[in-house]
């Protein structure tokens, strides 16, 4: 048997005092936490036993199980209930109470959580008579629950109650040489903090409740009253009024006097390749969902974003293609705008951050930090390539990883176990452009003092995280960042392609991307309008929403927060910092270098309209946890939802009026099935704007579906095609069912305003709506509103959508697979400037 | 014998398909040697009735699970906690609590010992496959259920059984934990989890194993081209 075992992880205590106490022969390796031996389970998973026959065990206490089993013991059903008892009891209990007092630092409720499972291990073990819990000497379920319970019985900040025989128990069985050859071994630290690696990357317990909005829009029925039925349908009758306008665009728009001034950012793509699908719905796309939505909404809003232009990766991409970094900015500039502009991505400016306003922000912010001692000076050790004569910066190098020893580690982060390095760090380093091994030279930096600004920083996050809508991703992993304590960071490269910074001594030096960067949000609105002040030093009146992948939270909690801090100049803070997950392509990742997945520039080609695409990765979004792009699911949710569902329903309400009502919304005489249907839409509508108000795209997607399919199962019952041909009664009855119906048509035109603009506006068009109609009913709270009066004339009435057939789904899905059309693949890797980005990253960086 | 060749596992090395061929042909000849392994084919409409009940899943589990093991003499449960563990009263001893703890007993009871494995190795597999159904598949959540038909399909990709090459009380149990999950899978989920329906429709046919629970049904041939990923 080989077991296999990481540090700080309570499990690995339990197999390795097993082996120890049974004496059973057993090769031991101790891996680091990421390395996967269990093949067919989706994360990796710690101890794992390899057994003789080749089966794999991964679970801890089928181990010990078997280490008893080997070493000569039965195994009992007393035993086999403890057992049991640990794994589905006490586990879920302890993990999150570990979560609560080594990440949050809470132990005391951390001590509220176990007293329920301590007090019943206490009442089992006082009503023994036997010195362990099921007999006289250890068997395996003493070692399984004292090694569960070790980090919070041997530490002794955590309450958990007197438990007399509990410990009694608990250091007998600790005693043992076997229990402390383990904890040695495995948790090395001895007190809780040995654990937090580990903690932190199991998934969190999830006992907490989520917030009160709905998690499950789909088939939860909503129960309505006889009164709020009625009132629906008093105010549906209502109709439009007349004070409503149409909402007008101003250039440029600036925060106003007593309106909700909104300045909404996406993460700056970075500009030397080409955005595949989980850059833009990370970024680009959320951002604009939730702008136009707030346009409609009646806020003041404006939406910035930029390509990010500075830093090696565009040194690296001009060395490769053979150009200047200028040249590759503007080549890129263009490729992105256009991506952009075909996926209707409404900005209200696309800039760039290599501009003169760039250079004079960023340098201003850091005097600021200069002059108030927020920066200090050290020497750096950094990599120098004698060869190419220069400091290799960051992405310049490549190495095997000092932790996990992955080995296309670049200097400054590892893809694979996400830990953030220092290039001398790295082993065996390479120069990336000639690739010989760089020798270590000292270079003078500027620090950004970051534990200097920390209390400062403390308090405006307590703020801003209990008022704005901060995703829980963010919060956690600005949280974490909090916890582990702050260092100063360097803000300054040897590079070229970078903005200056402004010490004579320091000629020769840019300022590091990341603390360059952000400030490209001011200095693109700064192009925008010379009055970008009102929007970014003017925190009173303005919120600002910023959205972006999970990589790039840190940066944007923390870092950019700290030196805005820093400068004293009442610059405008994030407020809502909305991240998304990951969205995988089936089920693997995008990778431009293995030439898997959809990049922005296919999209079009593929033939599918562009609002199907931002209907799928919106109804895909990766909100709360990773998601996968497939092309089979593309095309079942554009059949099933758009086609046969949305598409269906909006077109049979059409029809019908111009087919039996020469085009003419017929005379509406409520009933109470009508109602009900009225009273259900404004529901669905209000759940759509309570969820989109918190940025919960994809939820909110699904509202505007279940109202078509309310709407479909209306038409459905009442079979106005039937009655039509009916006696009066009858035709007066079709009449009123095509007038609620076409009127939903509507109010579905204006929340999908948000997510498909074009097929929106064609609604539109086909209903001749009137213009205020959307802004009406997504004001306020949302009201669901006869905006479509009798006697209103519709225009001509035609499907929206498209059936994806499977063969053509297929062929996209064999193109876009993989090797597209790359013949010289194998040979890239091998090639000294590497183009291969960060597969994992989708944000920016 | 035919029903497994027939099916069209493309994706399967040959090596794989003997030792399934081996393994149904030892479970025929088990078979031919076993009384009263006949299933009924459908439980009374009054035992069914209960199935909606969710408290009551385990007991109809270990109630189904007794038949199986052809025990005569039932025993009584009663449930405990938030969660509705089963408990096992016990005239000759303390009750027994637990789904896994008491299933296993039922087996001794039944000295049907090799349902439990049929060496060290191979009970430290069922117990593991007993663990990860509580802990993993009961209570999951949507998201999960993906997650676990995707390991355990990927887990069965070159075996007939959770564990070693007889069916096992792992089967059995897993079997009953997931019904409810295969019932609600599309036809073409059902083969992208392949080997998982594979395993499943093996086990639902399994004599005496069903009792309680509706067949689902497996269609044989693939009528989504190259579902698999």
């Amino acid at each position: 048997m080989k077991l296999f075992v990481n540090e700080g992880n309570p499990q690995c205590v339990k197999v390795l005092a097993a082996l120890e106490h049974t004496a059973v022969q057993c090769d031991v390796q101790l891996l680091s936490q990421e390395e996967r031996v269990v093949s067919f389970l989706s994360r990796p998973v710690l101890p794992a036993g390899l057994l003789p026959s080749g089966q794999q065990l991964f679970s801890a206490n089928a181990i010990c199980q078997y280490l008893f089993e080997v070493g000569g013991k039965e195994i009992t059903d007393t035993s086999r209930q403890l057992l049991e008892w640990e794994a589905t009891e006490l586990q879920p209990v302890l993990l999150q109470a570990l979560h609560v007092a080594v990440l949050q630092g809470k132990s005391s409720e951390a001590g509220t959580l176990l007293k329920k499972p301590l007090s019943w291990l206490e009442q089992c073990l006082s009503g023994k008579s036997t010195q362990f819990l099921t007999a006289e000497t250890v068997e395996v379920a003493d070692i399984v629950l004292w090694a569960a319970l070790y980090p919070v019985l041997s530490d002794s900040a955590l309450e958990a109650g007197e438990l007399r025989s509990v410990r009694g128990w608990f250091e007998r069985v600790g005693q043992l040489p076997a229990c402390t050859t383990a904890v040695q071994k495995i948790l090395p630290g001895k007190d809780l903090k040995a654990l937090k690696n580990f903690l932190q990357k199991q998934p969190a317990p999830h006992t907490q409740q989520k917030e009160n909005l709905p998690s499950e829009t789909e088939g939860v029925e909503h129960v309505m009253t006889a009164e709020e039925i009625e009132v629906a349908a008093q105010a549906w009758t209502k109709g439009l009024a007349e004070c409503h306008d149409a909402i007008e665009r101003k250039n440029p728009v600036l925060p106003e006097e007593g309106m909700r001034n909104v300045l909404v950012t996406s993460a700056l793509p970075y500009v030397n390749n080409v955005p595949h699908l989980g850059n833009i719905i990370g970024c680009v796309l959320s951002a604009d969902v939730f702008s136009r939505y707030g346009r409609l909404r009646g806020w003041n809003l404006l939406y910035v974003c930029g390509t990010d232009e500075y830093g090696t990766a565009t040194e690296n991409k001009a060395l490769e293609e053979g150009l200047t970094p200028q040249e590759i900015c503007d080549k890129y500039y263009a490729v992105h705008t256009a991506i952009y502009k075909w996926f209707q991505i409404d900005f209200d400016y696309f800039g760039r951050t290599t501009t003169q306003q760039q250079t004079e922000i960023a340098q201003n912010i850091f005097f600021r930090l200069h002059e108030r001692g927020f920066l200090h000076e050290d020497t750096v050790e950094q990599l120098c390539c004698e060869n190419c004569q220069r400091f290799l910066a960051d992405r310049f190098v490549e190495g095997v990883c000092p932790y996990c020893k992955y080995p296309e580690a670049r200097g400054d982060q590892c893809d694979k176990c996400g830990r953030l390095i220092n290039a001398v760090e790295l082993k065996d380093p390479q120069c990336k452009v000639c690739g010989q091994t760089p020798v270590i030279r000292t270079s003078k930096h500027l620090f950004l003092d970051l534990p200097k600004l920390e209390g400062e920083l403390e308090k405006w996050l307590e703020q801003s995280l209990n008022t704005g809508d901060w995703t829980a991703n963010a919060k956690q992993i600005t949280r974490s960042w909090i916890r582990d304590g702050l260092k100063p960071r360097c803000i300054t490269r040897d590079l070229k392609w970078g903005t200056p910074v402004p010490l004579p001594e320091y000629s020769g030096k840019v300022f590091y991307v990341w603390f360059d960067a952000p400030i490209g949000y001011l200095s693109i609105t700064a192009n925008y309008t010379s009055e970008w002040e009102k929007w970014w030093k003017n925190p009173q009146q303005v919120e600002l929403y910023n959205f972006m992948a999970k990589d790039n939270v840190p940066f944007h909690s923390v870092v950019f927060p700290c030196s805005l801090l820093g400068a004293q100049d009442n610059y405008t803070l994030v407020n809502h910092l909305i991240a998304t997950e990951y969205l995988n392509y089936e089920d693997t990742k995008f990778s431009k270098s293995r030439g898997v997945g959809v990049f922005g520039d296919m999209a079009k080609d593929t033939g599918i309209p562009s609002d199907v695409w931002r209907f799928y990765l919106t109804y895909v979004r990766p909100e709360g946890q990773d998601s996968s792009f497939s092309w089979a699911d593309l095309a079942l949710k554009n059949n099933s939802e758009l086609l046969n569902n949305l598409g269906n329903f909006i077109n049979r309400a059409g029809m019908f009026v111009s087919k039996f009502f020469n085009g003419c919304v017929p005379e509406i005489v409520l009933q109470d099935e009508d109602k009900r249907l009225i009273a259900q839409v404004s529901w669905e509508l209000k759940q759509y704007i309570e969820l989109l108000d918190k940025v919960r795209i994809r939820d909110a997607l699904k509202c505007i579906l279940n109202i078509s399919r309310h709407g479909n199962q209306y038409i459905q019952s009442n079979e106005p095609w039937k009655k039509i041909k009916g006696g009066d009664e009858d035709r007066k009855r079709a009449g009123t069912v095509t007038g609620v119906s076409v009127n939903v048509a509507c109010l579905l035109s204006a929340m999908l305003e948000p997510y498909m603009p074009t097929v929106s506006r064609t609604i539109r068009t086909q209903l001749q709506a009137p213009d205020n109609c959307a802004s009406a009913m997504l004001g306020a709270e949302g009201c669901f509103l006869r905006s479509l009066p009798t006697g209103h004339q519709i225009g001509t009435v035609s499907p929206l959508f498209q059936k994806l057939e499977s063969e053509q789904i297929e062929t996209l899905r064999k193109k876009f697979g993989g090797q597209q059309g790359r013949s010289e693949m194998s040979t890239t890797e091998t090639k000294p400037p590497n183009a291969a980005e960060p597969i994992a990253s989708q944000g920016k960086k | 014998m035919q029903l497994f060749v027939s099916r069209g596992f493309s994706s399967i090395r040959p090596s794989v398909i003997r030792s399934r061929l081996f393994s149904a042909l030892a479970r025929d000849t088990r078979l031919s040697g076993l009384a009263g392994g006949v299933a009924e084919p459908f439980p009374p409409i009054s035992e069914r009735v209960l199935l909606s009940s969710c408290s009551k899943m385990a007991l109809r589990e270990l109630s189904s699970l007794e038949k199986f093991l052809g025990l005569k003499k039932l025993n009584k449960y009663s449930t405990q906690g938030q969660r509705k563990v089963p408990v096992l009263q016990n005239n000759s001893g303390p009750s027994l609590v637990g789904l896994a703890t008491i299933s296993s007993h039922l087996v001794h009871e039944a000295k049907r010992r090799e349902l439990l494995g049929d060496s060290a190795e191979q009970r430290a597999v069922v117990q593991q496959w007993l663990e990860y159904r509580l802990t993993r598949l009961d209570n999951c959540s949507k998201d999960e259920i993906k997650i676990i038909l995707k390991e355990l399909n990927q887990y069965l990709v070159d075996k007939v059984y959770l564990a070693g090459n007889r069916i096992t009380l792992a089967d059995v149990l897993m079997y009953y934990g997931i019904h409810h999950i295969i019932m609600e899978l599309a036809v073409q989920q059902k083969e992208k989890y392949l080997n998982v329906t594979r395993w499943f429709d093996h086990i639902q046919h399994y004599p005496g194993v069903r009792h309680h629970l509706p067949p689902v049904v497996v269609l044989r041939n693939r009528v989504y081209p190259s579902g698999h990923h």
